[in-house]
């Protein structure tokens, strides 16, 4: 008796042949067509922050000329920055703002990292209650209304504290640590412990300098948030004085109302556009200038943090 | 008022906090909610004695027309003897429209002004918007300030409780000839006061701002090609458009629920609110001349003479002033002036007077109500709130004043110098320690609406008041009133913030095209089951009961 193969058919002859689409070399059309693309997505990207940094650099009759805002400035001036870092509201609003968002920022990853540390270790009391109280947070966050009573009850009305302490420790970022935390393995804090560290030690000089991804993403949101934050200071900060940048950049330039040479103290302003481009980019570049520093860790610590639990 | 945020002052729609989640007062009583419908009935309005101590070149009447004063008066009247204040601490609660003033530790103005005022007063600044969000906060906190700007259009709700509560009732000290004896309010007029009654009885001190309504301003550069920002019929008004429409220039700013308002004056619209022959309220969206309106601006849009602009762009007056766009609407015809002479000093404005579209009633223009609110006083003993509306008096101190020169000036020689024509011009350290506190604190009290050379910018302020008077003086005769003034709702309160930005939203997206005409109609008969038939109620009684 032989033994019957039955002859493949055409598409089975086909298929082993074939690797997966993903897998084949690119064609010239599709290189092309992915260039495209990201050039697009570049585009749209890049655009936006290139006018308003080409706005804030061009002068009175480019603007006019070009209906409002300046894409290749000819002869670029920094007149507008000039004007409103000469002293006055814009100056003292940076300044403000960069102490909250340097003084915030540490405060709260001492605090977040210290927190995460506790609830990461079993056996730590009250660990599961603390754990809970942080997560309430997470899903019921507080109305405005109680938080300016707790703020004024606190005697923080009127105080940068009332910028950095209801925010001080974020549920979010908290569950992000602890959960990297976690995944350090155990064996290394035993190591630790024979050889006499206690908690301290063991969180500066082990936990820390494997945690450098975690620390730099969650340092990151901290500082984003302080320097972004502008509804708590319309709220609880009375005297203008305190004022941070991001809400001088709200009233003025989101609002469109006009920041004058009145209030600046000067007498030749330059363009309103240019002023306002020029407040908006001094409210995006520290941040900005951060990112590139912490983007290597980025992606790693974010990932970690979400995927363990 | 310098620098008044269009999203407040320009606009049903815009004049209220776009999207603010409504904010309710804590820590007051609900108890008095009932009696809210009763609004002002019957409550005896302070006397108007109108302030003559400085002569207008440009005389006012009784039907609004703003008094002109064309110089600067050399010598000035002092119109309070002695400080009103009694040395302590006084904290006002206000809005400013300018960046802020130099904080009082380091302002040598705010310091002057305080030895002047007698007290030692502290401003809290709330912005636009988020004012009502600041002034819910501060109620909730329960140290209210001494002085509460309230404002009716910024969704602050259950105002009738907060000053139940917590605020003098001071209608016994104002009522009647007892406002003589602060004599910078009592030159503020009836209507004025209309706006600090709730519940039949006076809250505070009115807010006053010009009595003119919505215009379309324009840069005469660009109508020039048209002859002018003038029209006799919509027919016209679309051709001139078309023609000053090309290349990098377009006619009017893409702001429809604007274009529509200030149209709907033309097609003979109502003023908010129109009270039939059997005392039926009809609110003005809901008539047919306001869809009428509304298809013309769809006619405009489709003409392609809108700035191809998103409808909450906010640099249009700076386009305008660059030859962009030919015309934006303003809160008034005094800041169509204003604003253009800040962003192009050399350009002077025209305003466009509305003209017949169709409609039984002719062309109307939409008085504003005169005042943007009031400011109530914390309750406390009779003598402390004499001391607090002593200040609001000074406060409202009117021009040609030695006070009126100090707060909106400061000192001689130190925050201001005089020009070459005699009007006052802020030095460096005026500059900026005056703009900013003077902002807030005539948004709390001012007196009433003049226009005053020193106002506008440039040197050709003089004409610049002689055109507004004129232009005012045209407005007059078609000016109507909106008639629930000085008629209190809690639903209004309540629903109108909602229900105006849901409807300046629906506006904007059937001129532009989003959606269908079709959808204006039934969005009102769901808007009556919303709250528009509860107020429309509220203001009904309230007319009812005051005989109006």
């Amino acid at each position: 008796m032989t033994l019957q193969i039955p002859p493949l058919t055409r598409r089975q002859r086909r298929v082993p042949d074939r690797r997966p689409a993903w897998e084949e070399p690119p064609s010239p059309v599709g290189n092309a067509t992915k260039a495209v693309v990201i050039a697009v997505i570049v585009a749209v990207m890049v655009l936006p922050f290139l006018v308003v940094l080409s706005t804030s650099l061009a002068s009175r009759e480019e603007i006019t000329a070009a209906g409002g805002f300046v894409l290749f400035p000819t002869e670029p001036t920094l007149e507008a920055y000039r004007t409103i870092l000469s002293g006055g509201l814009i100056t003292r609003a940076v300044l403000v703002s960069a102490g909250i968002t340097a003084v915030g920022t540490a405060l709260s990853l001492l605090t977040t990292i210290t927190l995460a540390y506790a609830l990461s270790k079993p056996g730590v009391p009250g660990r599961k209650p603390v754990l809970l109280l942080v997560l309430f947070t997470l899903l019921f966050a507080p109305g405005m209304i109680p938080m300016y009573v707790v703020v004024k009850e606190l005697g923080l009305l009127d105080s940068y504290w009332s910028l950095i302490l209801p925010g001080l420790v974020n549920a979010f970022n908290l569950v992000v640590m602890r959960a990297f935390f976690m995944n350090i393995p155990e064996e290394l804090y035993q190591a630790a412990r024979i050889d006499g560290a206690g908690d301290f030690r063991i969180l500066t000089r082990i936990v820390l300098p494997l945690s450098k991804g975690v620390v730099a993403v969650v340092g990151l949101f901290y500082a984003v948030t302080y320097w972004n934050a502008f509804f708590n200071a319309m709220l609880y900060l009375n005297d203008s004085g305190k004022w941070p940048i991001q809400l001088i950049l709200r009233t003025y330039v989101v609002q469109n109302k006009q920041l004058t040479g009145d209030a600046l103290g000067v007498t030749n302003m330059p363009p309103q556009q240019a002023i306002s481009m020029a407040v908006v980019m001094i409210a995006l570049l520290p941040i900005l200038a951060l990112y590139p520093f912490l983007q290597k860790y980025f992606t790693k610590g974010v990932l970690t943090g979400a995927i363990k639990g | 008022m310098n620098g008044m945020s269009r999203r407040t002052f320009v606009g049903l729609g815009a004049a209220v906090a776009a999207g603010v989640a409504s904010t309710s007062l804590t820590g007051c009583g609900s108890s008095t909610a009932k009696k809210t419908e009763a609004a002002s009935a019957n409550v005896k309005l302070p006397t108007y004695v109108p302030y003559t101590g400085v002569k207008p070149d440009l005389p006012p009447n009784a039907k609004g027309l703003d008094s002109g004063f064309l110089s600067y008066p050399k010598t000035l009247v002092r119109s309070v003897p002695k400080p009103p204040g009694d040395g302590s601490k006084v904290t006002l609660l206000t809005e400013i429209w300018t960046p802020p003033p130099t904080p009082k530790d380091a302002n040598a103005h705010w310091q002057q002004l305080n030895k002047k005022l007698g007290v030692d007063l502290s401003v809290i600044m709330g912005t636009d918007p988020g004012y009502d969000q600041k002034f819910a906060a501060t109620v909730a906190g329960n140290e209210l300030p001494d002085l509460m700007w309230i404002p009716p259009n910024q969704g602050i709700q259950h105002v009738a409780q907060l000053l139940e509560a917590k605020c003098a009732d001071i209608t016994e000290l104002v009522s009647g000839d007892a406002v003589k004896a602060y004599p910078h309010l009592a030159a503020m007029t009836q209507a004025h006061w209309k706006t600090a009654v709730v519940n039949g009885r006076i809250w505070g001190a009115p807010s006053p701002y010009p009595a003119f309504g919505q215009v379309y301003g324009g840069n005469p550069k660009v109508w020039e090609k048209a002859e002018g920002l003038s029209a006799s019929s919509p027919d016209e008004f679309l051709a001139k458009c078309k023609e000053v429409t090309g290349g990098k220039v377009w006619a009017l700013e893409p702001i429809y629920s604007n274009a529509v308002s200030v149209m709907s004056q033309c097609f003979g619209v109502p003023n908010k609110w129109e009270r039939g022959k059997d005392g039926s309220l009809t609110f003005w969206m809901e008539t047919d001349a306001y869809l009428e309106a509304i298809n013309f601006a769809i006619k405009l849009k489709k003409a392609g003479v809108f700035y191809p602009g998103n409808p909450d762009m906010a640099d249009a007056y700076i386009k305008m002033a660059q030859g962009s766009i030919g015309a934006c609407v303003y809160a008034n015809p005094t800041n169509a002036r204003k604003d253009l002479r800040i962003n192009a000093p050399e350009l002077a404005s025209q305003i466009l007077v509305p003209f017949a579209a169709g409609g039984s009633g002719g062309p109307r223009h939409h008085l504003h109500r005169g005042t943007i609110g009031y400011t109530a006083i914390k309750k406390g003993d009779e003598k402390r709130v004499k001391m607090l509306l002593s200040i609001l008096n000074y406060m409202a101190a009117p021009f040609g004043t030695e006070e009126r020169e100090s707060q909106e000036f400061g000192s001689r020689d130190l925050d201001f110098t005089f020009d070459k024509s005699g009007f006052p011009v802020r030095t460096a350290k005026g500059k900026k320690e005056v703009e900013g506190l003077r902002s807030g604190l005539e948004t709390a009290t001012v007196s009433p609406s003049a226009l005053i050379a020193s106002m506008f910018e440039g040197d050709a302020r003089v004409q610049d008041v002689k055109d507004v008077y004129a232009i005012e003086q045209k407005l007059i005769p078609i000016g109507i009133p909106d008639p629930t003034v000085g008629h209190y709702s809690d639903a209004y309160t309540e629903y109108y913030p909602r229900m105006s930005t849901d409807a300046k939203d629906l506006v904007n997206d059937i001129v532009s095209g989003r959606k269908n005409i079709k959808e204006w109609k039934p969005f009102w008969t769901e808007a009556k089951k919303r709250g528009l038939d509860k107020m429309r109620k509220e203001f009904q009684k309230s007319l009812d009961k005051s005989g109006e």
